[in-house]
């Protein structure tokens, strides 16, 4: 894994792992919003086959991160790579074909709220696999017995609780097998067990499939719990990036503020 | 340049390219019909549309072909000519005021109802999930709301001019005293097979624009706040509105312009 920090921040925090492929990769990336930069010319490669996490206080980029990623929002500048596809550079079928294979948990879930639990799983598979009836069956089932919701199928979303949303939106994220699968703020506005659940349920789901989980999140309790690698975004740059136990062992002051916790003076 | 006039700049830039965005927007809507489109979704929709729309589009049209003749009579009084009261309201309704309604109606209760819809999926983030799996949102969402417009809104018209009728003709003959058959003789005078046929084209159009504006705003806005999805809803009411009314007075310009 490899990553490039910007030249006036921590740089011992990179490892290397040559052999590990790329995810994710950012060259260069500049992104604003009007006059507010909210990534400045930042490189970053995310290791396949991990659970990376990105750090970072609210309106740092972390979302737009992710956003570039998946080619829904264009940089300003720079060359964003995903599972080896230059996402900006590729025809409008290849950011499709591309983003078949990448899964995505949204912040809000994004459930349709007019389709059942099993519809909203089965939806993928019927709408873009387009899958015999049979195993659309057979695979929903499977999936809610991995995220731990047999029985759950015929409710409306609107029934559930936050927690089993998330599990409902998980299941969806993931029933397409995807190498990499994106997770914007997973426990966003979840009571601590059941964000303990959900973290559970990350680092589970990843070690049984073995894929690519990118996380962004300001849950730092979260983030010790479900990292292999993490990373810091601050003030539109990747502060620090590195293996979690290096990133939570740094010394640097602004690291081990967000780390501890330490309150800002407002 | 100062903020104000920064903000005087964007805004008409703006306002400037919104209609080139709106027609780029709806061509390529259409082009989504025919790439995938979920057929059975667009059956639903139609039908949703017309159990919704119609009985509001009926009623309203009922109650202005009733006014219209209690006017038309009215003013035809002086002239000893109230009972010929029928062929002004069949002449002027059939031709612009019944699908004029038709047209507004629909912009008020199925416009809004599809720019809200669209709007709630985009902020609760549907249209980026739809995005992420590779599917295309204009196909699954847009183009079938646009195609239940299209033919709904004709069926729409056709409604109004029959519930404009009825609604005159109850007044003329129950109210006002004109024998019956001499009302209908008078309603159906001014009305040719060419003006119904005018009205059903003028309804695909207006179908296209309520729903190429209602879809329009409630997918192509940039705005993701819960706030968004009134204000899509509103501008679908009052733009589809303002649309309607353009378009039925250039195509009678166009139409009845010149050989009235």
């Amino acid at each position: 894994m490899t990553a490039t920090p910007a030249p006036t921040t921590t740089t011992t925090t990179a490892t290397t792992t040559a052999t590990t492929t790329a995810a994710i990769e950012l060259v260069r990336v500049t992104r604003r919003f009007g006059a507010r930069v909210v990534l400045d010319d930042v490189s970053v490669t995310i290791a396949a086959g991990r659970t990376t996490v990105l750090l970072g206080p609210s309106g740092t980029g972390k979302s737009t991160l992710l956003r570039l990623a998946t080619g829904l929002l264009p940089p300003d500048a720079g060359v964003v790579r995903t599972l080896g596809v230059d996402v900006f550079g590729a025809s409008r079928p290849d950011l499709l074909r591309l983003r078949r294979r990448m899964g995505m948990l949204f912040q809000d879930n994004a459930l349709f709220g007019s389709l059942t639990v099993f519809d909203n799983i089965a939806f993928p598979l019927r709408r873009v696999a387009r899958a015999p009836e049979a195993d659309v069956r057979r695979r929903v089932e499977e999936l809610l017995s991995l995220v731990g919701l047999e029985g759950f199928g015929p409710r409306l979303p609107d029934r559930l609780s936050g927690g089993q949303r998330k599990r409902v939106a998980l299941a969806r994220a993931i029933a397409l097998e995807p190498e990499l699968v994106l997770f914007d703020e997973p426990t966003s506005g979840l009571d601590p067990q059941t964000s303990a659940s959900i973290d559970e349920l990350i680092r589970e789901t990843q070690r049984r499939l073995g894929i690519t989980f990118v996380v962004i999140t300001h849950d730092i309790e979260s983030a010790e719990h479900i990292a292999d690698d993490a990373g810091l975004l601050l003030d539109g740059k990747v502060h620090i990036f590195g293996e979690r136990a290096h990133v939570w062992a740094s010394t640097d002051p602004r690291v081990r503020a967000f780390l501890d916790r330490v309150p800002l003076s407002i | 340049m100062t903020p104000t006039l920064a903000s005087v700049s964007a805004w008409l830039t703006s306002s400037s390219t919104a209609p080139l965005r709106f027609f780029a927007f709806v061509a390529r809507a259409f082009a989504a019909v025919f790439r995938g489109m979920p057929v059975v979704d667009a059956i639903l929709l139609t039908s949703r549309l017309l159990v919704r729309s119609l009985p509001i589009v009926v009623v309203v049209n009922f109650f202005c072909g009733a006014m219209l003749t209690v006017q038309a009579a009215a003013s035809l009084q002086a002239f000893g000519a109230a009972n010929m009261s029928g062929v002004v309201v069949g002449f002027g309704g059939v031709r612009e005021v019944f699908p004029l309604l038709a047209g507004g109606a629909l912009a008020a209760r199925s416009g809004a109802e599809i720019a809200s819809q669209l709007q709630a999926m985009r902020v609760t983030r549907q249209v980026e999930a739809l995005e992420m799996m590779g599917l295309d949102p204009l196909s699954l969402l847009v183009a079938p709301r646009l195609l239940a417009c299209v033919i709904g809104a004709p069926l729409c018209v056709l409604a109004a001019m029959v519930a404009g009728l009825v609604g005159a003709h109850v007044v003329g003959a129950y109210q006002l005293g004109i024998d019956a058959g001499t009302m209908w003789a008078a309603l159906l005078s001014g009305v040719s097979r060419f003006d119904v046929a005018i009205g059903a084209a003028r309804g695909v159009l207006l179908g296209v624009l309520v729903g190429g504006v209602a879809t329009f705003e409630g997918f192509a806005g940039v705005d993701n706040d819960a706030a968004s999805v009134g204000r899509a809803a509103h501008h679908a009411v009052i733009r589809g509105m303002v649309v309607v009314c353009a378009a039925c007075l250039l195509l009678s310009w166009f139409i009845y312009g010149r050989h009235a």
